[in-house]
C-alpha cells in the first residue's frame, strides 16, 4: 500500500528572480549575469522567477536571447525551470521560447507553479 | 526591472501528503509511518502536506498526537514542517500542535506556502541586491 511519502533530493540552485518589464536589453543582461555566477557555482541548477514581470519583446528577440544563452552556457549541463505568470500570452511566449532553448540544446522547462519547478529540480524517490 | 540573484541549497526533505478526513486513527497511522521513514533517512527534514485535508481532530486528540510523536522522538532529528490549507480554523488547530510539539523538544513550523517551506529548509545566500 502506498504510503503517500516521498523522498525529495533537490540539487543547489541559483534562483534569479526579476520584476518589472523584461525587453530584449534586460535579457541579455540577465544572461550575462547569470552566465558569470554558473561559471563560479558549476553542479547548480538555475530558477528563473519571472511571475512580477511583463514581456516586451516578439519571437526575434526570443531567437536571439536563446543564442546568447548557447554562446553563454557553452558548458551547461543542468535544469534550468523559469516560473511564469498564469496567463495565455505568457504560455504561449514561455513555449516559443521552450522551443529555442532546446533546440540549442538546454534542459529547459516553464511552470506557472513554484511547487512544480522544485518537483522538476529534484530526484523523487516514492516510498 | 529589478533583479535578485540568490544561491538556495535545499537540504533533502521526506514528504508526506495526506487527502481527505484526518481523524485520529489516520493521523497515528501517519505519525507511525513517518517515524518508519525519519529513521532510515535521518538527514532529511520531514514536510507534512495537509493542504488537501480535512481535520476532524479535537484538541485532546491532538495532545495525543503530540505525545505519539514524542514517543519516536528518537528518530526524528531535523526540522518539520507543516503545510495547511490557509484558514483560520486550521492555522489555529497547527499552532496548537506546534505548541505540543515545541513542548515535546521538535523544531516545527506552520505553512500555508509551499515556496516558504523550501525557504526554511534550504541555506540562501544572496549574490547580489541588483542586476
Amino acid at each position: 500500500m502506498p504510503l503517500g511519502i516521498k523522498v525529495y533530493q533537490t540539487k543547489d540552485f541559483i534562483r534569479k528572480t526579476a520584476r518589472g518589464t523584461i525587453d530584449l536589453e534586460r535579457s541579455l543582461k540577465v544572461a550575462r549575469a547569470l552566465a558569470a555566477t554558473t561559471n563560479y557555482f558549476t553542479g547548480h541548477s538555475i530558477l528563473l522567477d519571472l511571475r512580477d514581470t511583463e514581456v516586451d519583446g516578439d519571437h526575434g528577440d526570443a531567437l536571439h536571447v536563446a543564442a546568447e544563452f548557447a554562446n553563454l552556457f557553452r558548458s551547461f549541463k543542468n535544469k534550468i525551470a523559469v516560473i511564469i505568470p498564469d496567463t495565455v500570452e505568457r504560455i504561449a511566449k514561455a513555449e516559443f521560447m521552450r522551443t529555442c532553448m532546446r533546440l540549442e540544446g538546454f534542459q529547459w522547462e516553464f511552470f506557472m507553479a513554484y511547487e512544480d519547478a522544485i518537483d522538476w529540480l529534484s530526484d523523487i524517490t516514492e516510498l | 526591472m529589478s533583479c535578485n540573484l540568490t544561491l538556495y541549497k535545499p537540504s533533502d526533505f521526506i514528504k508526506k501528503t495526506a487527502t481527505g478526513k484526518m481523524d485520529l486513527t489516520r493521523s497515528l497511522q501517519a505519525v507511525h509511518d513517518l517515524a518508519q521513514t525519519a529513521g532510515f533517512h535521518r538527514d532529511c527534514h520531514i514536510l507534512i502536506d495537509v493542504r488537501d485535508t480535512e481535520s476532524t481532530i479535537t484538541h485532546l486528540e491532538q495532545m495525543k498526537l503530540a505525545m505519539e510523536f514524542g514517543n519516536y522522538r528518537h528518530l526524528f532529528h531535523n526540522k518539520i514542517a507543516i503545510l495547511i490549507p490557509p484558514t483560520s480554523e486550521r492555522i489555529e488547530k497547527a499552532n496548537l500542535m506546534k505548541r505540543c510539539l515545541d513542548a515535546e523538544g521538535f523544531e516545527m513550523k506552520v505553512f500555508v506556502d509551499f515556496e516558504h517551506v523550501v525557504e526554511w529548509f534550504s541555506e540562501v545566500v544572496p549574490l547580489d541586491e541588483t542586476a
